[in-house]
């Protein structure tokens, strides 16, 4: 991945508005309680990226962004803060597939990016507690749902519905987002264009 | 420090190694974690812990938050409850062996890799991360991190700014969603102006990602014995 410095800077600054966000507004919502939390703080963020991808329209500059960002959120808390760092890297990675999947940039590949960015938070615990605890915790899981559901006289099936309601909410917020950075970037552009002269 | 810890000088026992010995560390530590099974895991966990002692004392810092203990409790709790035959009570409880066994694999693999990885954080410094990861192609990283860095006062107080003036203009009471995409213009399009001179500035000195040299890394000649021992080390406790 090769990036002049006009395409560095730019990075940099989305990486720094993006960390931004992460940094301010990540606490406010923990600390508030606010449902569903990271995936809406995962939503702002990566509509930042997304936008930055407008203005370095090159393979891996979404990456680029998600990374510096990480790097960023290693300063806020004043501590080693690794599970945030690798949800960032993920959602800008998988933006990134999907981007350079579809093609250039266009309002469906910003929709599906967003969407694939979003639907990370969801998977992100079973990731990290996969890693470290091993195969084991899916089976734990299993069993902890199966258990639970029959301790609540609930049909383990509606466990799995209450899942997937879950994903489709997270999808939902991504795709919005995805669109707002598209929407949001066209009119920066058009912001940012030079006054044509009288 | 402890009155026992001072006496001994214990915070100058931890040894010195560069960057690519903190490295050899992180891989050997995760490389084992999650490779070993069985019996083996606390062998990995004792020498990821080890690793820490010896040569980096900020990777166990994690090991006092209560909140991680929590986590370990929830990995092995259900792991005896719900994995495997129930061949054991303890008070009334019954639990499984085969179950109990698992979660204890789980929480040292788990104690390994948090160890390992808090101790590479605090031990090497953001360049030189961003110059081991400009060596492995993401050239120009670095440079970037830089801009970020500086330009995160200016993009919060734009923010401020902006969504002060924003609710004086009663934004945020009606259309709520129509005041954060007006915010988010507002801030991006102040940030990329200021882009803009810091871009001007750096071609004005003749700055050029392409003949940029990668940051330093420190390199020790102990990091090599000590990545030949942790290879050889890790060889042993996986095939033995």
């Amino acid at each position: 991945m090769r990036f002049n410095v006009r395409d560095l800077v730019y990075i940099g600054v989305f990486g720094a508005l993006w960390g931004a966000v992460e940094i301010s507004l990540g606490s406010v919502l923990h600390t508030l309680n606010v449902p569903f939390s990271g995936v809406v703080l995962t939503g702002i963020g990566i509509a930042i990226a997304l936008i930055g991808r407008l203005f370095v329209p090159r393979t891996g500059s979404v990456l680029f962004i998600g990374l510096v960002t990480a790097f960023l959120k290693m300063f806020s808390l004043g501590g080693i803060v690794i599970n945030p760092m690798i949800g960032i890297v993920a959602e800008s990675l998988l933006a990134e597939v999907a981007l350079t999947a579809l093609g250039r940039p266009r309002r469906l590949s910003f929709i599906v990016a967003g969407a694939l960015a979003t639907f990370w938070p969801f998977v992100h615990p079973f990731f990290t507690q996969g890693i470290l605890a091993g195969a084991g915790i899916l089976t734990i899981y299993q069993r902890t749902l199966t258990n639970g559901a029959k301790l609540l006289g609930l049909d383990p099936s509606a466990v799995v519905l209450i899942l997937a309601g879950l994903i489709v909410v997270h999808l939902l917020i991504g795709s919005i987002a995805g669109l707002l950075a598209w929407d949001a970037g066209r009119v920066v552009q058009v912001r940012l264009r030079p006054a044509p002269r009288s | 420090m402890s009155a026992l810890a001072a006496r001994l000088h214990w915070s100058t026992w931890e040894l010195r190694l560069g960057t690519w010995g903190h490295l050899s560390c992180l891989v050997f530590s995760l490389a084992v974690a999650i490779l070993a099974q069985g019996w083996r895991v606390g062998i990995a966990c004792a020498l990821a812990v080890a690793l820490a002692v010896a040569f980096y004392r900020g990777g166990l810092s994690p090991l006092r938050r209560r909140r991680l203990w929590l986590l370990l409790g929830f990995l092995l709790v259900p792991s005896a409850l719900f994995l495997g035959p129930g061949d054991w009570t303890v008070w009334g409880v019954t639990l499984s062996r085969q179950g109990l066994a698992a979660g204890a694999q789980m929480v040292l693999r788990s104690i390994a890799i948090l160890v390992a990885v808090a101790g590479f954080a605090a031990s090497v410094s953001v360049s030189e991360l961003a110059g081991l990861l400009e060596r492995a192609g993401l050239q120009g990283l670095g440079f970037a991190m830089g801009v970020a860095v500086n330009m995160l006062p200016t993009v919060q107080e734009t923010a401020t700014t902006a969504s002060h003036a924003l609710r004086l203009r009663g934004g945020f009471r009606r259309q709520r969603f129509q005041a954060i995409r007006l915010l988010l213009i507002t801030v991006v399009v102040n940030s990329l102006r200021h882009a803009d001179d810091i871009v001007s500035a750096a071609e004005a000195r003749a700055f050029s990602t392409t003949r940029v040299r990668p940051r330093h890394i420190v390199w020790r000649q102990s990091d090599v014995i000590l990545a030949g021992t942790l290879l050889a080390v890790a060889l042993a406790v996986l095939l033995a």
